[in-house]
């Protein structure tokens, strides 16, 4: 085998040449990308009780949702659903500070129920998102934990970050080893 | 050019479709322009487009239009009258290497099937001393008297046209709106 | 009452006169006659196309709005009168008259400017101003203060109202000349305000315009038969307010997608309201997510702007500006919201304060100026804009 034909291949991964672009290209797609991706930085829920999955005894009387960040009261939306997906009767949210708060009228029988909210973080993006508790012993909550800035959950969003992440280190480090190998063997 | 064009056009599409409450535009001489506009006696002589330039009172001003002669023989215009103003009637010349203005001997002659253009740096029709200040908007009446002594009346709307030297300040002085039409 | 004013467009006149009116022009003037027959196409029928001035009511309203437009707003003297104000709409209407049919106005030393009307109107309106000038009792109020109002002077109020709509900016441009230099005995030039909206041949007919946002602006306008309950008085008089509105862009554009879309209610590609698909369909305000959210969030601005009783809606004509940016590169631009309605109080306000009590879009557009407007009733032909309420 000729020096050249080795120096095109990917002594590391032992790939050729063309992946090393591809994985050079999608990092730099990826660090380019992200810093727009606006999920990153902004209001997330931080606690909720009843907590996401809890499985109670007695039914809440309230539900109140903390975020990292002041809520704007005018733009809370705090709903409790059932497992039918009729909405529970409940009081408008009070919010305080970063906390809002929606009172349930009436006991909650027995069963599945999912909180959804929608809020807006103070620099006027949307966060949504819904998790699931229940009452007694009901089946798991039907909706599984999720939060969203208006589409990716937040929890994709830090994974595609990370191995975005991930990927520029790599890529980063094929290149400047590729163009060492290269160098040295020219 | 154009503007015959479309005049053209624009007329024909009026008088084809009918349009309510709008006739034809004011290069139809049956039909009157809107607002002051121009009459002849029978077909003889239209005004058409006339207007005033407003002015102070006693300050000499002139009227304008297109004189339209739709006869079948020459037509002149001897004299004007006006109620706001003694009249004459103007031409620009040329007067030892300068352009004057002076009256127009013999009158506006308008050839047969013809049309004759009083307009701002041309001939005109002197306003000499106003009565009263000519304000914009005015409807300000005329009669223009023929060779064969008949007459012909018209009314021209008042416009601000020296814009440029008018001075206005919003909340001090003004002319005072005040009507000097009937 | 249905409007009994008609569009002349230039394909009209053609297919009725072209042969004809070109062979008299031709021969009259010497037009080659490839010049003459370019009137038939494409592109002149725009310039020669014709909205007829004179009517019941004005035009400028209900006809789709032309591409470019001039707002240009007048202070009365503390001297003004009725007289007076006669003397000036019986001048200003005769200049709109004539300049709408593409002819010069009287006096109109750029003559050569006049002969492209391209759609052109010119709408009057009389602000509460004028009215107490006149010794009237005005019609309209000026509005309420709303909290999110921003608003500066130099934007807002006025005695008198020009609207000045074409499909040419040339037209608009030289029409807007005119009429200042005949309003100016009469009146100081307040304010003006020049916007656009896509150029004619651009959208489909009917398409709704897109502001500098990017959002589809105007799909719950009234349309055809819906109008005239909306909009119209019974004498052909109606209200114009006008309003700036400053779009916050530099914020707007840290926005996501669907950050922007929940604060419109719409999906910003296709303009439909988040609980439907297609731009017209009629928000669901009862439609639930999976996990139990309202589809159309309750702050989001068209649950807040919604109006369902057909005789209170506005019809809106709003125009883009965009004017220039600053040292740093951030835009001068935003929204001249019009909005044509019978009555100001009972159509416009409720819906002002229920978006200004609550509107997630009130985070990215900022209003700066404000004015309202009677539209008096439009006019025949040899009358003047204005004559039943001054004459």
């Amino acid at each position: 085998m000729r020096p050249e034909a080795t120096s095109r291949r990917n002594r590391w991964l032992g790939g050729p040449r063309w992946i090393q672009r591809l994985l050079v290209a999608a990092a730099a797609f990826l660090v380019v990308a992200l810093p727009g991706v606006p999920a990153w930085a902004h209001a997330q829920l931080a606690s909720a009780v009843p907590a996401p999955d809890a499985a109670l005894s007695t039914a809440p009387a309230a539900v109140t949702l903390t975020f990292n960040e002041q809520l704007n009261p005018e733009f809370t939306t705090i709903v409790v659903s059932d497992a039918g997906r009729q909405r529970v009767p409940a009081s408008a949210p009070a919010v305080s500070g970063a906390a809002g708060t929606v009172r349930i009228e009436g006991a909650l029988g027995e069963g599945a129920y999912t909180v959804a909210y929608r809020v807006v973080s103070t620099d006027g993006h949307t966060i949504q998102g819904s998790y699931g508790f229940t009452v007694g012993d009901a089946a798991r909550p039907p909706v599984a934990a999720g939060e969203s800035s208006g589409g990716l959950p937040v929890g994709v969003l830090i994974g595609i970050g990370a191995v975005g992440l991930g990927l520029a280190m790599v890529a980063g480090y094929l290149y400047f080893s590729g163009r060492r190998r290269q160098r040295g063997s020219a | 050019m154009r503007t015959n064009v479309l005049r053209a056009a624009a007329a024909l599409a009026v008088a084809t479709f009918g349009l309510a409450g709008c006739g034809g535009g004011s290069s139809d001489a049956a039909t009157p322009a809107p607002a002051p506009s121009a009459t002849a006696a029978a077909a003889t002589l239209t005004v058409k487009d006339p207007w005033v330039k407003a002015g102070a009172a006693g300050a000499m001003t002139a009227a304008f239009g297109t004189l339209v002669n739709d006869t079948g023989a020459d037509i002149t215009i001897t004299t004007a009258e006006s109620p706001a103003s003694p009249l004459e009637l103007h031409e620009m010349a040329m007067k030892d290497g300068k352009m004057v203005m002076q009256p127009k001997q013999g009158g506006f002659v308008i050839k047969s099937r013809g049309s004759h253009e009083l307009s701002p740096g041309g001939d005109h029709l002197m306003l000499m001393k106003p009565a009263q200040a000519i304000e914009p908007g005015d409807e300000v009446s005329f009669t223009l008297k023929l060779g064969d002594g008949s007459t012909v009346p018209f009314t021209a709307i008042a416009k601000p046209f020296a814009g440029a030297e008018e001075s206005y300040d919003p909340g001090h002085s003004m002319a005072p709106m005040g009507s000097t039409a009937p | 009452m249905t409007s009994r004013r008609h569009l002349l467009t230039g394909a009209a006149a053609a297919g009725l006169g072209a042969a004809a009116g070109a062979g008299v022009v031709a021969a009259a003037h010497g037009d080659s006659p490839a010049r003459v027959a370019a009137a038939p196409g494409g592109q002149p029928a725009l310039g020669t196309a014709i909205v007829a001035f004179h009517g019941a009511r004005q035009a400028g309203v209900a006809e789709d709005p032309p591409a470019h437009a001039a707002f240009v707003a007048f202070t009365l003297p503390a001297t003004a009168d009725r007289r007076g104000l006669a003397r000036m709409m019986r001048l200003l209407t005769d200049d709109a008259a004539r300049l709408t049919r593409g002819e010069p106005a009287l006096g109109d030393t750029d003559a050569t400017l006049a002969p492209l009307p391209a759609r052109l109107t010119v709408t009057f309106g009389f602000g509460p101003g004028l009215y107490r000038a006149a010794g009237l009792r005005p019609p309209v109020a000026d509005l309420p203060a709303f909290r999110i109002d921003r608003l500066e002077q130099r934007w807002s109020g006025g005695d008198l109202l020009l609207q000045v709509c074409a499909d040419d900016p040339l037209t608009v441009a030289h029409t807007q000349r005119m009429l200042i230099k005949d309003t100016r005995p009469f009146a100081a030039v307040r304010w003006v305000q020049q916007g656009f909206r896509r150029s004619p041949g651009i959208h489909a007919p009917d398409h709704t315009q897109r502001n500098v946002m990017g959002q589809l602006d105007g799909t719950a306008n009234p349309r055809g038969a819906e109008i005239d309950p909306a909009v119209w008085n019974e004498d052909g008089s109606t209200t114009i307010v006008v309003r700036r509105m400053r779009a916050e862009i530099e914020k707007w554009d840290m926005l996501s997608v669907a950050d922007k879309e929940n604060a419109v209610g719409r999906r910003l590609d296709t303009g439909a309201p988040l609980s439907g698909t297609q731009e017209h369909d009629e928000p669901d305000f009862t439609k639930l997510d999976d996990s139990g959210l309202p589809a159309m969030p309750d702050f989001s601005h068209v649950t807040r702007a919604r109006v369902t009783d057909p005789a209170l809606k506005l019809l809106r004509r709003p125009y883009n500006y965009d004017g220039v940016p600053n040292a740093a590169g951030h835009p001068d631009a935003g929204l001249i919201f019009a909005s044509f309605q019978k009555d100001i109080a009972r159509q416009f306000v409720p819906v002002q304060q229920r978006l200004a009590d609550k509107d997630l879009l009130n985070e990215w557009i900022t209003p700066i100026g404000s004015a309202v407007f009677a539209v008096p009733p439009g006019c025949a032909e040899g009358g003047w804009i204005g004559e039943q309420v001054l004459g």
